[in-house]
This record gives structure tokens, C-alpha cells and sequence, in this order.
């Protein structure tokens, strides 16, 4: 092979480039040292970084929340320990600098934020904002979640200018602009997606799954699927600029680990820590921290279609026989605030709430006489083996409280793929789960939890009360009547427990001493923007 | 006798395709009867509709006859693609690439470290037959080997991070303040001396070390207990009699024709042990944070996400292979009985 001189002078050129190039991208990681960076311990995997691809998962909501911005987000409560706690009930700007409403409420106009721009440095524009969303429409799975504000087709999206995007509802609805808010609507920069675009992949969904096109205050350094860098995005002007200038999420999937990291003062955060190991944490060495979570609800889900349990009578005397208080502390540790012994009526405007039983086994024995089934009857209780920590020790308190009323329960440790087809076929007479709300409005739970065809409604609970209650709610129903109304239906679905609610659950985690602005947020993730140490 | 040895190596690497399509064959159709379905484990987000699992087992190709989906597994595989993960989205070939690396290195440590230590023990244990210190090593061989790697893994982690804070953090295989090398081989103690960054082989040597360790104190008893046991029967032969009475010296008696008669069980025993080992720590994998095949694999099958479990399979039938043929032509080269086979 002959080189010609001229094409010597230019591979040299080019591996010289190359060369400073390589000296630029290494004290990038080398400049965040250990004290401008922040370590997160988890036990997720990074898989993908499209939020509405198939199989993204709970690391790459986490990614996006940082890469990317939404039109809106929520505020947040400064607790006493110093953490702080999102609030469902007041939504402010994100992307989005202001809205308004039109007078019948079925127009919504968002300002996007002047001067907004991308990690590529091209200015956000309205345009980006109503791809991004056409984008979530033409996925199902995120489609029936944004579906919720009435939004079901792209021609309900405008973008008439550069700042301006509309949106236009066929009713009115308290969610047309908090479900902005949700890990699904990221703003993805639409020129930099399309140019990586196909034919047959109009959506780049194919180049999103391991690249980014955001603008959010962090910009991903690397990502390997035990270990996710972000970089602080110096242009950001959507929030105020976070402390930390890196960040890294590392997996280690076993929890004692995780907190042993934060004891010895290695990692900041550790979260996903299990009651037990959290009642061992040393004050001393790493701060125990509980944050109550005021969209999270732990319970047990009866097929209510299918005998014994479409019978309501057999689900109460279910509820009657579990000793909640002591369940309360030794299963849940006192962690949380129970959700059983309610006296008075049901709050308005407030869900998930306590349900009026308690232990009576009086009680119970009466209703499984009155259901005819006095003799007991054998079923089967599952639940996933990811969250066995604390479903284990909790189907084991259930199974020894319900043989006290004749029933015998054959107890199911499922792997999750297992568990999700069993739930979605029916064949789990009882199921031990929890849930958390995107949008924690009471009617959300209803819509979600307790109706459709879908596992997530996880009872199968088949209600043409519920429904048409649901039916009849107004969007824009001012704060007494949608409270009226929400509890009506909160007091059907408490009585009638296809789900039988037992605790609202604390967010538990491990931090590490001088750590500040923790934040639970809706999405139980944790989220570096606040975050900083003293 | 050279090409007798190629020859048989051939024969047998040429005997692993039929194994291979065979595992493949099984594998494919195993796990999709098992229970569990992926199409409604990956529906992403609060809500789980029907229309929505149908649309994802669509996107899967999971609504096409079985036959349909094997043919395409096995063209795919033909192109050295062994298909896409759900739960990483990367990959197969590529993430099974990155962590069998890691898994042999720890392996590899571990095993070396066994051997270390269990061979010179199980001579001492042997020549001083029903003595204190035979059974005390024989006691200790025991523990180790009751002793569940996890409680072991935790044990040390205890000792040697939390309370001695002389190893460094449990996590992975380098410390992420230190600069990745290049990956050469894939072992980070190779090529972290190949691109002459003594600080990355420190790191990943001490990294190391604690599961290493744990590993190799697990393995260690059966090793331990398989060169004494052949020692002892050795020591009983008339030739080492004949070399004692010619008055040789210890190392000439017990190592020389001792021990090299005494291997041959405990090489068969140690290739069992590593390709049992490369995909079977699990435990140690998980609690050490540790980013190998065997934690994958598990974790793709509790999640039914076919592809790992597929390509896992048949990478560790592959593995299978090669170890028990590198021990059969070991084998050889130790015992002149064998390589007349």
C-alpha cells in the first residue's frame, strides 16, 4: 500500500487532534473529585434511557428526571430533618414558565421558558414541547396514563409559536397541567431525534434507548449497567443550578452492602433499604432517614370476580381477622402510618385513608358464617420476590391471623415476570403489593387502582357505581364538591376492599452525615438537583 | 504424540456443535413454557391495560408461532447475534463479552488462591496422618466448607471493610475514581499492566481480593480433601516406600513422585470447581456488587427475559467444553497412562 506524504501529514494531524481530544475528555472526570461529586447507592441496573420505551425501568426515570426537563414539576415541603417532601396539590413551572386556562378551562396555553436551551445548545422550543408529547401519544402504556387529563390524540397539541404550546381538551380536567409533570413527558430535542430517525423509526426510538437529546441540569458522562455518570449541565437556567457537579449511581444489589458503603462514609445516599436493615443502621455513622410517602399505599388485592372472594363478606372477615397493630409494628416496623381503625366517617379529598377495621375475630367468624362458609376454605396468597422483605414476613402474619377463621392460605414467593402474568390472567386469589400515584389525587387511585380490565386494577374490582360516579366527576370541579364526591367513593371502595389498604409506607433510606435537600418525590426517586453537602 | 493432542482437541471442539444446537433447542423451548410472561413484566408505568400487553408482546414478536420465533433465534445466532435484552437493552453478545471477563478474573483469582493454599495443606494433612494438625486442617476445610458463601462474603466484608477498613469499597471491580484501562483482554489486572497504570491494577487487585477470597475459602475444602485422600493412597505405594528407603530427600519423595501421581483427581476436580464456579457465584456476584454472567443470568430468568438466558446457556455449554477438554489434555500431559488412551 503507498501513502502519499500529504495523506501522512493529515493522519498525523488528525491522531494529534484526536490525542488533545482525549486530553479534554479525561479531566472532565478527573475535575469532579470526590468532593464536588455525589455518590448514590441503589440496586437497580441502567438498562435504556428512552422513559417511554419498552422495559425502561426505574434507573432510567431516574436518568431522564436529570437529563431531560418536563413542562412542569411540584413544589416541595422542607421537613424537620432536614429532608424535604414533594406536595401532590401544588404544581409550578418547570420548562413551562407560566400557563393559563382559557374561561371554559378546555384550553390550556403554556410560555415555555425564553432562553431554555438543549445540551446541543439549540434553543427549546414550543415545537420540541408538542413533539415530545405526539411522541408519549404513540406508546400505549404512556398514551393511558396522560389519557387521564383527556389527552388521547395529536391534534389535541399546538405549538402556534416558538413559545407558546397549547393544549386543547374536550372537557375540563384537574390534571391538564400536573400530568405534565410525570417521568413519561420528557421534552426531547426534536431536530437532534429526527436527524437519528428512520423510516420505519420515525420517533428515534431505536437511538433514544442509549442516547440523550435533552436539556435537563445534568448531561450523561457514561453509563455502563452497573454505573451511570452525570455530568452538571453548566447552561442550565430552568431551576437553580444544583451544588454537586457529578454525580454517580452505582448498583449494589445487596442492602446491607448499600448501608455498610454510607456507614463507612464511601457513598452519600443509599436508598431501597429494607425495615430490618434499616432498624440496624448506626445513628452515629450514617443518618436513618423515613419520609412519609403521601402516594404510596401497601395492601392485599382480592380477585373480587372469582368465589370465595367476590363475596364482600368474605373480604371483610378477612379484614376483621388480621391483628393490624401488631402487623403494624413487627411487619412494617411503625414505619409508615397505618391505614386500619378509622372511627368517624371518610375524609374528604384524601386518599389513600384509613379503612374502618380492625381486629375483631367475633366479627369475622359472623361474616363466614353469614357467606356460608363457616367449614373455611383453603386459597392462595403471592407476592413478587423482588419486594420479599417485607411481603414475606407479612403473607406469613396473614396466613397464621385468617386460620383462626378456618381459612388455609398456601403462600407463593413469585419471581416478577411470574407474579405480573398471574396477576394479569387472575389465577392469584390474593396478592400482597404496593403502588404508588404519579398524580396523587383521590380520583387517580380510583381511576387506576380500581377499575379497568388491566392488572393494575389489581382487585378486579368490576364497579357500575364506581364508574359512573367516576363518569359524572367534573374537571373542574371546585375543591368542596370534588372532595364531596371523592369520598363517597372513597367510602364504596374502603367498605367494599377489593384491595384492603393495611399501611401508607415511609421512604427509607441511608445518608450520609452533612448531606442536605434530600427530596421524596412522587416518583420515589432520588433526584441530585437538590441535593448538596455541607 | 503432539498431533495425537491437537487432533483430540479438534475432535472434540468439532463434538460441541451438535451439544450446542442441542442446548440452544432446549433452552429456547424451556423457557418460554416455564411460568411468567415478559410481555406484561415490561408494560412500563402505573397503568396496565389489556390493549397495552398486547401491544408490547407485539413489539416483542412474542405473538408469532414458536417454530417462527426458533428459526429466527438460530439465524440470528448464525450472525454471532444472540439477540437483545430486555431489562439492559443492551445486547446480548456484547454484555455477556463485557461480563464473562469479569467473572473468569474472579474466578480465576479464587481458584488460584485455592489451590494455593489447599494443595501444600492437603500434603502436610496427609503426611501427618491422624496427627493434631491433620485434623485441624481438616476441621478448618470443613467450616469452609459449610460455612455459605454469602455468611462467609458478609463476615469479611464486616471485618476487613467495615470495621478494619483495609479493603476498599465492595463495589465492582475498580474504584470509579480511577481511570478505566483499555480494554485489551477484559481483565482488568491484565490490561491494567498493559496500558502501564499501576494505579488501576491496585485498585483492581484490591477490589478483588475480598470475594477472591470468599470464593476460594468456600472451594477450598473439597480440593483440600481430594489431595489429601490421594496423597495418603500414594504414600501407602511401594514407590514411595522404594524412595524413602533410597533415602531421597522430602521434596524428591512427596512432590516429585508423590504428588505428580497424587494430581490427576485433583485436576479433575479443580476443572470441575472453575467451570462450575464462572457461572455459579452468584451469591458472591451479588454481594459484592460484582458485574458477572451469573447474576445476569439469574436475573434475566426471574425477570423471563429470554435472550440472557438463551445466550448464557449456551456460552456456558461452550465453557463446559473447552475446560473439560484443557483438563483431559492436562490430564495427559501429567499421567503417561492417560495420554496412551
Amino acid at each position: 500500500m503507498l501513502i502519499s506524504r500529504r495523506k501522512v501529514v493529515v493522519l498525523l494531524a488528525s491522531s494529534a487532534a484526536l490525542g488533545a481530544y482525549n486530553g479534554l475528555a479525561v479531566p472532565a472526570f478527573a475535575r469532579a473529585s470526590r468532593e464536588n461529586t455525589l455518590r448514590v447507592v441503589w440496586p437497580y441496573e441502567i438498562g435504556i434511557l428512552d422513559p417511554i420505551g419498552v422495559a425502561a425501568q426505574r434507573s432510567t426515570w431516574c436518568a431522564c428526571n436529570h437529563v431531560y426537563d418536563r413542562l412542569v414539576s411540584f413544589a416541595a415541603k422542607e421537613r424537620p430533618d432536614g429532608t424535604r417532601q414533594y406536595d401532590p396539590n401544588v404544581v409550578v413551572p418547570e420548562l413551562a414558565e407560566s400557563w393559563e386556562f382559557s374561561s371554559d378551562k378546555k384550553t390550556v396555553t403554556f410560555k415555555i421558558r425564553s432562553g431554555a436551551k438543549f445540551h446541543d445548545g439549540s434553543p427549546v422550543t414550543a415545537e420540541d414541547v408538542r413533539w415530545s408529547i405526539e411522541r408519549l401519544l404513540n406508546e400505549t402504556y404512556a398514551a393511558d396514563v396522560i389519557q387521564v387529563a383527556g389527552i388521547t390524540t395529536a391534534d389535541q397539541l399546538s405549538a402556534p409559536d416558538d413559545q407558546t404550546f397549547v393544549v386543547k381538551l374536550r372537557e375540563p380536567s384537574h390534571y391538564s397541567v400536573s400530568v405534565f409533570s410525570i417521568p413519561f413527558a420528557v421534552i426531547i430535542n426534536k431536530k437532534l431525534a429526527v436527524a437519528n430517525a428512520s423510516s420505519q423509526d420515525p420517533w428515534a426510538k431505536e437511538w433514544l434507548k442509549f442516547n440523550t437529546a435533552g436539556g435537563g441540569a445534568f448531561k450523561i458522562e457514561s453509563s455502563t449497567p452497573q454505573q451511570l455518570v452525570l455530568v452538571r449541565n453548566d447552561e442550565w437556567i430552568t431551576g437553580p443550578l444544583p451544588k454537586m457537579e457529578q454525580v454517580i449511581f452505582q448498583t449494589v444489589p445487596d442492602a446491607t452492602t448499600r448501608t455498610a458503603i454510607v456507614e463507612r462514609g464511601s457513598a452519600d445516599v443509599a436508598i431501597e433499604i429494607p425495615p430490618t436493615v434499616f432498624a440496624g443502621l448506626k445513628k452515629g455513622k450514617a443518618l436513618p432517614v423515613a419520609i412519609p410517602m403521601p402516594n404510596q399505599i401497601d395492601y392485599i388485592a382480592f380477585n373480587s370476580q372469582a368465589a370465595p372472594f367476590n363475596d364482600v363478606r368474605v373480604r371483610q372477615a378477612i379484614a376483621y381477622s388480621l391483628p393490624d397493630e401488631a402487623i403494624f409494628k413487627s411487619v412494617f416496623l411503625g414505619l409508615g402510618t397505618p391505614l386500619f381503625g378509622r372511627t368517624g366517617n371518610v375524609q374528604p379529598g384524601l386518599f389513600p385513608q384509613p379503612t374502618s377495621f380492625s381486629l375483631n375475630l367475633e366479627k369475622a367468624k359472623a361474616l363466614m358464617s353469614d357467606a356460608g362458609l363457616a367449614g373455611g376454605f383453603a386459597s392462595e396468597i403471592g407476592y413478587a420476590q423482588e419486594k420479599a422483605a417485607i411481603s414475606g414476613p407479612l403473607a406469613l402474619a396473614i396466613k397464621d391471623a385468617v386460620a383462626k377463621i378456618g381459612i388455609d392460605l398456601q403462600i407463593s414467593q413469585l419471581p416478577g415476570a411470574q407474579l405480573s402474568e398471574r396477576s394479569a390472567n387472575r389465577s392469584l386469589p390474593m396478592l400482597i403489593d404496593n403502588q404508588i400515584a404519579w398524580l396523587s389525587q383521590p380520583d387517580y387511585w380510583f381511576r387506576v387502582l380500581y377499575t379497568g380490565n388491566g392488572a393494575s386494577n389489581a382487585g378486579n374490582y368490576q364497579s357500575k357505581a364506581l364508574e359512573s360516579m367516576l363518569k359524572a366527576l367534573p374537571g373542574d370541579a371546585s375543591e368542596e364538591e370534588y372532595g364531596k364526591r371523592t369520598a363517597e367513593m372513597a367510602d364504596l371502595v374502603l367498605k367494599e376492599i377489593p384491595l384492603l389498604p393495611l399501611r401508607q409506607g415511609a421512604y427509607l433510606l441511608a445518608m450520609a452525615k452533612g448531606i442536605t435537600g434530600y427530596t421524596y418525590w412522587f416518583h420515589g426517586l432520588p433526584d441530585a438537583r437538590s441535593l448538596s453537602r455541607t | 504424540m503432539n498431533s495425537g493432542i491437537s487432533g483430540y482437541v479438534i475432535q472434540r471442539l468439532l463434538g460441541t456443535i451438535p451439544i450446542l444446537i442441542g442446548v440452544g433447542i432446549v433452552t429456547f423451548v424451556l423457557v418460554r413454557v416455564l411460568p411468567g410472561d415478559p410481555a406484561v413484566f415490561y408494560v412500563t408505568g402505573p397503568v396496565v391495560t389489556q390493549e397495552a400487553v398486547q401491544a408490547v408482546r407485539e413489539a416483542l414478536g412474542l405473538d408469532q408461532p414458536l417454530y417462527l420465533q426458533l428459526f429466527h433465534y438460530f439465524g440470528q445466532i448464525l450472525t454471532g447475534d444472540l439477540g437483545r435484552s430486555l431489562t439492559t437493552g443492551q445486547a446480548v453478545t456484547v454484555s455477556l463479552m463485557q461480563r464473562l471477563p469479569a467473572s473468569l478474573e474472579l474466578s480465576i483469582v479464587a481458584m488460584t488462591l485455592a489451590i494455593a493454599l489447599s494443595i501444600p495443606l492437603g500434603i502436610i494433612a496427609a503426611t501427618r496422618l491422624g496427627t493434631w494438625s491433620d485434623y485441624a486442617i481438616r476441621f478448618a476445610a470443613t467450616v469452609g466448607v459449610s460455612l455459605p458463601a454469602s455468611v462467609l462474603g458478609i463476615l469479611l466484608i464486616l471485618v476487613f471493610y467495615y470495621y478494619v477498613g483495609f479493603a476498599p469499597d465492595p463495589i465492582g471491580r475498580l474504584d470509579p475514581f480511577v481511570a478505566t484501562p483499555q480494554s485489551i483482554t477484559g481483565f482488568l489486572l491484565i490490561d491494567s499492566l498493559l496500558a502501564g497504570n499501576l494505579e488501576a491494577f491496585r485498585s483492581a487487585a484490591a477490589q478483588v481480593a475480598l470475594p477472591a477470597l470468599t470464593v476460594a475459602l468456600v472451594v477450598m475444602g473439597p480440593i483440600l480433601r481430594i489431595t489429601r485422600s490421594s496423597m495418603v493412597d500414594v504414600l501407602t505405594s511401594d514407590y514411595i516406600r522404594t524412595c524413602r528407603a533410597a533415602g531421597f530427600n522430602w521434596w524428591t519423595t512427596y512432590v516429585r513422585y508423590g504428588l505428580r501421581n497424587a494430581l490427576l483427581p485433583v485436576l479433575t476436580t479443580v476443572g470441575l470447581i472453575i467451570a462450575y464456579l464462572i457461572g455459579a457465584n452468584v451469591v458472591v456476584e451479588k454481594l459484592f456488587a460484582w458485574p458477572g454472567v451469573g447474576a445476569y443470568s439469574i436475573d434475566a430468568l426471574l425477570a423471563s427475559d429470554y435472550a440472557p438466558v438463551q445466550g448464557y446457556m449456551l456460552l456456558m455449554t461452550a465453557l463446559f467444553v473447552v475446560i473439560n477438554t484443557m483438563v483431559d489434555v492436562l490430564s495427559a500431559l501429567v499421567d503417561p497412562r492417560v495420554r496412551a488412551q
